[in-house]
């Protein structure tokens, strides 16, 4: 790999700052001051309209222990851990479904997009009405059919209400995934899947061993940005129950947002981010060391 | 019992229609719903979602009247395309150098691109809209650009990164023994191989710039840069009107499929393009 | 470890670079439309240079410019000296819009919000005091109830321009199904719970619709309302800006009202934890449900209805007091202090606040502020409702508000749900607010 000589080496040492020049720009231009804010804020008493006002011997972080917070946590690490096993899980199927030619394929992948586009309020007001307790359209529908005697109310139980708000994550996130996987499957070689067919592989094996393989960069890195992405999900869930019912979808997102807009305490919601950050860091390494262990 | 290749690819064409046509169900269920809504008038809404029962067509052209939607939907394009153009192009060449470099501060790079993802827009938002101001950029498309691009980068560059790590570098390596240049290797043998990652950053960023919300309503006063998500947003309130605002929504869903469709023809050339080599 | 030490040099990096930019003093920076008149000096003389004054009404463009374009042309006749520039601001993200001027000192010159952010603003000294510019005639035509909501602290922070009481909307019909009087609805929780038994015959209809979803506000308004027909008073303490229902003079009534709105629920829809304001309308409008305790926003919902006498709206019923008190929930007009023409902005408020004007403004879904405003209806629902304002109380808003909100929305979630009993509630909210008012 490495055949660098002498007079190339200075080349090689500046270029690729060059080509993240721009970028840098760009994230000192806008995202510094708000980077710096964060770690100033979360060091004190600070509000939205006043920002920090005083320090406050790290108060804002002695809410991370306390229990309702705690209890935020484990629900997002359910809504978290589910909702993205759910997206790779149903972006990975997809993605291989609408790979290879078939008839209405441009359609299908067409339509499988919508949710991403879809702002995410109203996306959440379309599926308070799919599922309504009295006139939303799935209770209607398994009545008419006579599937269900009685309504179900999907958002009156905290465990159900959970489990529905993670299926409409996977509704928004996954088409995300399949349109990153389907751009990745391109790049598998069209001969090697000729020979594992000649050899008799059956379709898993020819998954695990031939695909996997080949898509897993792509597939690493969106499943990190969707993990970065479902810790932040606020609206959805907001418009939906509200961090309800008894606290059972109230997501660490909704607290930073009850923080900083409802209770004016906008230093505990930049103690909270922080964490995420650190949590995602660690998620990072790990990914970094996984690629780096295939590599090898 | 051995099937024949044919025998195996009906099965599994059949087998694939069944997932394609369950999660397009799912995918649908909620559209439809608004959908039936859209065609709900103000009174009914909420009585039936079964099927449409006013067929309220007149809501299509109503809405045109209501709300400006032709300029929302102008401004949208505007900063749709803008946000994946120069996306693009800042990922082509970082994603290119975060893949075939090894540089000091390469980690700590990752490290800045991947927390742009993780800080809340609370904290991003003030001191951005106090900059625009002082700078002049407020109340300009160029505001809200700037910051979409700057808050979105991150995917297309590290999709770029993915789709660089898998061209081999034995090409490259061919490449500058034939006497290529470095700028000429990349435009010349990796980009073309890296076009589906290419089409597929520039969708997703078309897709995200279409539909930001936050920035826009933020960093713009002026009707002629109200993004649709704003326009239509701005009809809830305590008695909205929901068949309105679904209306508006299908509408400015239309487009981002259309846009689609083209996107993947184009990718679909470069594929071949591509893989003739 | 690496890689956190890396993040942590980035942070560092960033810091000294975000240091020379960050905290310049936001010197108020005219707005750029203002710009032109900063060089002239702003007096009403003639031939002076026009003041612009921006406004902004939080709100639903395209129904507010209908009410406002005309107001505001007639105003600029009036006063060729100012002009009068609208700009939008819808709902769904109001908070957050309005936050970030604030935090830039940019607010518009007259603008309508909610009392708990306006005083969260005042508190932070982004808000002018009105008082001094309060008139005799605007002091005396006003409700007091809706006058007493904009003040704060000793000051007049907002002129309530826009709010409605709570109040109980019922379907005639379905009353008289079940064989009740519909000219005589219940008037204490005794006759309302017997009422909700009879309605309970009815098949395939809820006798009451009920909501709980946690957003805080909405729920607040009920419990608050419920509390006052129970302790015969206010339920806000406005000397010490807390809520009476927390204190231990006012625990009984508090318990009792959540032990009651817990026994409504038995006769609540199904699925009622899910459920806002919002969704509740449309099942009373739909005759799902025979009773709902609402704004005046519901009336546009069930318009037909109510013109024919199917809907009926009466006062919420009485508890132990006998009284049928409820909460008035408002919005109001403010000046902030970033404002560079508080005189002009002033006249321009005023004018808004006019008989006629008010009457304009009204259409929006509000109920007269104005005593002048409401002598001009003399027949139909509005009657009944402007009936039911004078028992009622300005809802407790403070600068902390939206945080008391947030805990009493849970905890009432939690009670209609069951989870847990009227005591318990009590004393968990009573604890959490504890937290906040400190």
């Amino acid at each position: 790999m490495k055949r660098t000589k002498t007079p190339d080496h200075l080349g090689r040492t500046i270029e690729p700052y060059v080509y993240l020049l721009p970028t840098i720009i760009l994230f000192v231009f806008i995202l510094a001051i708000p980077i710096f804010n964060l770690i100033k804020y979360s060091l004190g008493d600070s509000n939205i309209i006043q920002g920090y006002k005083e320090w406050n011997h790290f108060e804002n972080f002695k809410y991370l222990t306390n229990k309702k917070f705690l209890g935020s946590v484990k629900v997002t690490a359910f809504y978290v851990i589910f909702g993205v096993a759910g997206v790779v899980f149903f972006g990975t199927i997809m993605a291989l479904a609408l790979d290879k030619p078939l008839k209405g394929l441009g359609i299908f992948r067409a339509i499988a997009i919508i949710p991403w586009v879809v702002p995410q309020a109203f996306a959440a007001t379309m599926w308070r009405w799919v599922l309504n307790a009295q006139f939303g359209f799935l209770n209607q529908l398994l009545l008419t059919l006579g599937l269900i005697k009685e309504n179900i109310s999907f958002l009156s139980d905290p465990n159900m209400a959970l489990a529905t708000v993670i299926v409409v994550r996977i509704w928004q996130g996954t088409p995300f995934m399949i349109i990153s996987l389907l751009a990745a499957l391109q790049t598998v070689p069209e001969d090697i899947y000729e020979a594992a067919a000649l050899d008799g592989v059956n379709p898993l094996q020819r998954f695990f061993y031939i695909t996997l393989p080949h898509i897993m960069p792509v597939l690493l890195t969106t499943t990190l940005i969707i993990t970065a992405w479902t810790m932040q999900i606020f609206d959805t869930v907001y418009i939906m129950t509200g961090g309800g019912p008894a606290r059972g979808t109230q997501l660490v997102a909704l607290e930073v947002y009850a923080k900083a807009f409802q209770q004016d305490d906008l230093g505990t919601a930049c103690a909270i981010s922080l964490c995420i950050l650190a949590m995602l860091t660690i998620l990072m390494y790990c990914k970094n060391k996984l690629e780096r262990g295939d590599n090898e | 019992m051995r099937l024949t290749m044919t025998q195996q690819k009906r099965i599994g064409n059949i087998g694939r229609y069944v997932v394609i046509a369950f999660w397009m169900i799912f995918t649908l269920l909620p559209i439809y719903t608004a959908f039936v809504a859209s065609l709900t008038k103000y009174e009914n809404l909420g009585k039936n979602f079964l099927y449409p029962t006013d067929w309220a067509w007149g809501n299509y052209a109503e809405i045109f009247k209501r709300i400006d939607m032709a300029s929302y939907l102008k401004a949208t394009f505007i900063y749709a395309i803008s946000t994946a153009l120069i996306n693009v192009i800042l990922a082509v060449f970082t994603g290119y150098a975060l893949s075939r470099f090894r540089f000091k501060g390469k980690g700590l790079y990752s490290g800045v691109l991947l927390l742009t993802q993780v800080l809340p827009q609370v904290v991003i938002v003030v001191p951005v809209f106090l900059m625009m101001k002082k700078i002049g950029l407020y109340d300009t498309y160029g505001s809200v650009i700037i910051t979409v691009v700057a808050t979105s980068m991150a995917f297309p560059t590290l999709l770029m990164r993915s789709f660089y790590d898998s061209v081999p570098r034995a090409l490259e390596e061919a490449a500058y023994i034939d006497g290529c240049s470095r700028l000429q290797t990349l435009f010349q043998i990796i980009i073309p191989l890296a076009l589906p990652g290419i089409g597929t950053a520039f969708g997703l960023s078309f897709f995200s710039g279409w539909s930001q919300y936050l920035y826009p309503m933020l960093l713009t006063r002026s009707a002629e840069y109200t993004p649709v998500t704003v326009g239509i947003s701005r009809l809830i309130d305590n008695q909205t009107p929901w068949e309105m605002v679904m209306t508006g929504t299908i509408i400015s869903i239309i487009p981002a499929v259309l846009i689609y469709l083209l996107v993947q023809k184009s990718l679909i050339k470069g594929l071949s393009s591509g893989s003739v080599k | 470890m690496k890689k956190l030490l890396a993040i942590l040099l980035a942070l560092c990096m960033v810091f000294t670079l975000a240091a020379c930019g960050s905290k310049e003093p936001s010197t108020t920076n005219p707005p750029a439309s203002k710009a032109p008149d900063a060089q002239t000096p702003a007096t009403e003389g003639p031939g002076a240079e026009p003041v612009t004054i921006t406004f902004v009404r939080t709100g639903t463009p395209e129904i507010l410019h209908g009410i406002f374009d005309p107001i505001i042309e007639q105003f600029e006749k009036e006063h060729p000296n100012i002009h009068v520039e609208m700009q939008d601001l819808g709902w769904s993200d109001a908070t957050q819009s309005l936050q970030t001027w604030a935090a830039s000192e940019t607010l518009p010159d007259v603008m309508y919000h909610l009392p708990a952010t306006i005083f969260d603003l005042a508190d932070k000294g982004l808000i002018r005091d009105l008082t001094p510019y309060i008139d005799a005639e605007l002091q005396k035509d006003m409700y007091p109830s809706m006058m007493e909501a904009g003040k704060h602290n000793g000051g007049t922070y907002m002129i309530t321009c826009g709010g409605s009481n709570l109040t109980m909307w019922y379907n005639a019909d379905l009353f008289e199904q079940a064989g009740l009087d519909p000219e005589n609805p219940p008037k204490t929780w005794e006759e309302l719970l017997t009422a909700c038994e009879a309605l309970s015959k009815i098949d395939g209809i809820a006798p009451v619709g009920m909501y709980s979803s946690p957003s805080g506000g909405e729920t607040s308004l009920v419990y608050e309302s419920f509390f006052t027909t129970e302790y015969g008073g206010s339920a806000w303490d406005s000397a010490n800006s807390r809520y009476v229902y927390d204190s231990e003079e006012g625990k009984e009534a508090a318990v009792n009202t959540l032990q009651f709105l817990q026994d409504l629920t038995a006769y609540a829809q199904e699925g009622y934890v899910e459920y806002g304001r919002f969704d509740v309308r449309t099942l009373l409008r739909d005759g799902k449900v025979a009773i709902a305790f609402d704004l005046l926003n519901m009336a546009n919902q069930i318009t037909d209805g109510l013109a024919d006498g199917t809907f009926r709206v009466a006062a919420i019923p009485a508890g132990a007091s006998g009284i049928q008190s409820s909460c008035t929930n408002v919005g109001g007009w403010f000046i902030p202090t970033n404002c560079e023409h508080p005189e002009e902005a002033w006249t321009f408020l005023r004018y808004l606040m006019t008989t006629e004007n008010s009457l304009a403004h009204s259409a929006y879904g509000s109920a007269p502020m104005l005593k002048s405003e409401g002598a001009t209806y003399t027949e139909g629902y509005m009657v009944d409702v402007i009936a039911t304002m004078d028992n009622s109380y300005a809802e407790g808003i403070c600068a902390e508000t939206n945080a008391l909100w947030t805990t009493t929305g849970e905890q009432l979630q939690l009670l209609l749900m069951g989870k847990q009993t009227a005591e318990e509630t009590w004393e968990n909210i009573a604890a959490e607010h504890g937290e906040v008012y400190e």
